[in-house]
């Protein structure tokens, strides 16, 4: 992990005070671009590993930017957005931003979404290599679930919605990405459908279906898979 | 009808003549006139009594079929005749008048009676000129309409009758009335319309009426007490539209003191401890013990939490005012517990909430980041409001197609006369123990009514003290189908 670039679309200097001070203590290394165009520039020539994007910038729509940073890289982006506005975390997912932080952030949680973000993406779910999620351990080659080395019986689409957000654990998965990744792109709207599998899943996998640890709920946005921070 | 009356008296008299004595003749006509001005008056009464004196002259008196009077006691039979007959004219003529008088007066006493009823029913100006209109019209069996003529133009605003339609002459008469108070079809100089227009006092209504020829004054009095009536009862209305503004003005007023008061306690309180306690570590910090510059740390972490969440709590607010953007969603309310729940355990890490679910939970249609953060509130609430010896526990039920949550804290509780505040903005309990910004009851409020939900308070609860809120959303899970499993 060390050694990382990271590039920070920030255009308030106190923010990119202290996101240097942390993120250099932490062992990456920092770009820093104020607005739109300087960005895009940035990212092309130097192709960091990782952008942190502010939505809310002086010079463009914090989306637009990453719409086009999207089209052009294949690079992974944490957005940072304001607390409260579940519509517009949605909408930057749904364009291809990885994972959003709220501000104001506490440090510990940005830098969990960072390493997250930077492990190699494996969205297939047919991967063949076996997942470990806390105590679960999830075997895609043989549809198998292992609860504390006992196995779990799992219905296909529950088997299917738990290595999809096992293999991608740490990050969130919108409502529409998980329903269109299971169910296909005609049933994005069966949310009712997505709630009922995951309460079951829960039922199953979790060790208190109460206070779940391993499925976390993100409201309004979606689900994450939590490994272990 | 008198002279037919007379006629079948002389009929009767002259086949009867030769028989009766001729002093019997004038008392059968007598009963023809008395008969025709008790039944027509007194001017018919002197009609018939004239009428009878000539034909029993023509027919009866020698020499018969002249009119030629000779005798003293003719000139008598006539004198009597005229006497009774004007007589009971005028008498009856004065009962019916009484009686009459005594009908219109109970008539006029039942539309007033009712217009004032009417009146004290109406809410709106709306209201009071139709019911005005409806009694106008009522009082005479006419036609009455009402006009508005705030911003200077007359609008048609009521009519007695669909029916009911304004000539031109009759909109001239009006917009007259609306700057002079009055206008009359009948005052010289006009020609055309129908109804007569009033100006209601101190106000921009005309109301227009019809009246009826030779009308008498017991109905025009009626009609000036029924618009003076209405007049009244419009500006009653209006000082009570001005009472309420002024009381919501006050309110606004209140509000705006009560949030600057907020802000300078609960922007400063926390900055106070943020700016203390980084500027101690940056001049004293190599003095300080390790656990003192961890401790002062943590301080300042936990003061901006607060203060992050007290500017959350303040977009809230601004919002809830502004208008919600509602995002409704089929959502798992168990969900919204437990994230609820981790917040709040996130916030006070040394504070315990339990969780108690049902076996069966619907998925309900609602917005779950306002449902989410209105628990999170009464939890926060719950929290702040009881000793942190206690748990406080959240419990979720299902009845009667009610989603129900229940927050539950062993605290003091709420004063019962206190209940109903709680939910006003900027309201603190005089409990001690209570520290919030006095925000988060009211923001849970404003959320539960904007998602059709409700917010209720128990305390005590259960017979001991401490407080419980249940949050109660509609289940609505019937709607669009229940989800089905294929994979059973």
């Amino acid at each position: 992990m060390v050694g990382r670039e990271i590039l920070i679309i920030d255009d308030e200097p106190q923010i990119q005070r202290f996101l240097r001070h942390a993120l250099e203590a932490a062992g990456y290394h920092l770009l820093f671009a104020e607005c739109g165009s300087k960005a895009l520039q940035l990212a092309a020539s130097v192709k960091p590993d990782l952008i942190i994007l502010d939505l809310g910038l002086p010079d463009m729509d914090g989306k637009v930017l990453l719409g086009q940073l999207r089209q052009r890289l294949e690079i992974p982006v944490i957005v940072l957005s304001a607390r409260d506005d579940e519509a517009e975390k949605v909408a930057a997912l749904d364009l291809g931003a990885n994972d959003y932080v709220e501000k104001p952030f506490g440090i510990g949680e940005l830098l969990a979404r960072i390493r997250a973000a930077l492990r190699p993406r494996n969205v297939q779910i047919d991967a063949q290599e076996t997942i470990r999620l806390g105590t679960l351990s999830i075997d895609p080659a043989r549809h198998q679930v292992l609860k504390d080395g006992i196995e779990v019986k799992l219905t296909p689409t529950e088997f299917e919605l738990l290595l999809l957000l096992g293999s991608n654990a740490g990050r969130v998965l919108t409502h529409r990405q998980i329903l269109t990744k299971i169910w296909g792109p005609a049933h994005t709207e069966d949310m009712a459908y997505l709630r009922v599998f995951m309460r079951q899943l829960r039922q199953k996998v979790e060790r208190d279906p109460a206070r779940p640890t391993l499925l976390v709920t993100e409201t309004g946005v979606g689900y994450r898979a939590r490994n272990g921070y | 009808m008198a002279t037919l009356l007379v006629a079948a008296a002389v009929l009767a008299a002259y086949l009867l003549h030769p028989n009766l004595p001729a002093s019997s003749i004038p008392l059968v006509l007598l009963l023809a006139v008395l008969v025709a001005s008790v039944r027509h008056g007194f001017w018919v009464g002197i009609f018939a009594s004239v009428l009878a004196f000539l034909a029993g002259n023509f027919f009866f008196v020698e020499p018969r079929f002249t009119f030629f009077v000779h005798d003293l006691a003719d000139w008598l039979t006539l004198g009597v005749l005229l006497a009774a007959g004007a007589t009971t004219g005028f008498l009856v003529g004065r009962l019916r008048e009484e009686r009459d008088t005594a009908t219109l007066r109970a008539r006029t006493l039942a539309a007033l009676a009712k217009l004032t009823s009417d009146l004290s029913r109406a809410a709106t100006p709306e209201n009071v000129r139709t019911a005005l209109v409806d009694n106008l019209a009522g009082l005479d069996r006419g036609q009455a309409v009402a006009l508005n003529g705030d911003g200077g133009e007359l609008k048609l605003t009521a009519k007695s009758d669909e029916r009911v339609t304004l000539d031109y002459e009759d909109e001239v008469a009006a917009a007259q009335a609306l700057r002079r108070g009055t206008a009359d079809p009948v005052a010289p100089g006009w020609t055309g319309g129908r109804f007569a227009f009033r100006l209601l006092r101190n106000s921009a209504t005309v109301i227009g009426f019809t009246e009826r020829q030779a009308e008498r004054p017991e109905i025009e009095n009626t009609r000036h007490a029924m618009l003076e009536q209405a007049g009244l009862a419009l500006e009653k209305l209006e000082l009570e539209t001005e009472a309420r503004a002024a009381e919501a003005k006050a309110q606004r007023e209140a509000l705006r003191s009560a949030l600057l008061t907020s802000l300078s306690h609960d922007l400063r309180t926390p900055l106070a401890t943020i700016l203390g306690g980084v500027s101690s570590l940056r001049e004293l910090g190599d003095a300080m013990s390790p656990e003192a510059r961890s401790d002062t740390l943590l301080a300042v972490e936990q003061e901006a939490d607060r203060l992050a969440r007290y500017v959350a709590n303040l977009l809230h607010m601004t919002r809830l005012t502004t208008g919600l953007n509602l995002r409704a969603e089929w959502i798992d309310p168990s969900d919204t517990v437990r994230t609820a729940v981790e917040r709040a355990s996130g916030a006070y890490p040394d504070r315990r909430v339990e969780i108690t679910l049902p076996a069966i939970i619907p998925v309900i249609h609602c917005d779950p980041v306002l449902l989410e953060q209105a628990l999170f509130n009464v939890i926060d609430n719950a929290i702040t409001a009881s000793p942190t010896s206690f748990p406080v526990s959240v419990s979720l039920r299902v009845q009667e197609g009610l989603v129900s949550i229940c927050v539950e804290d062993r605290g003091p509780g709420i004063a019962k006369e206190e209940q109903v505040h709680i939910f006003e903005p900027f309201f603190r309990g005089s409990q001690s123990g209570w520290e919030g910004s006095g925000l988060g009851l009211a923001i849970a409020r404003g959320i539960m009514d904007a998602i059709g939900g409700t917010i209720t308070v128990e305390s005590p609860w259960d017979g001991l003290p401490g407080t419980r809120m249940t949050l109660s959303v509609p289940e609505r899970s019937e709607k669009g189908g229940g989800p089905r499993d294929s994979d059973h």
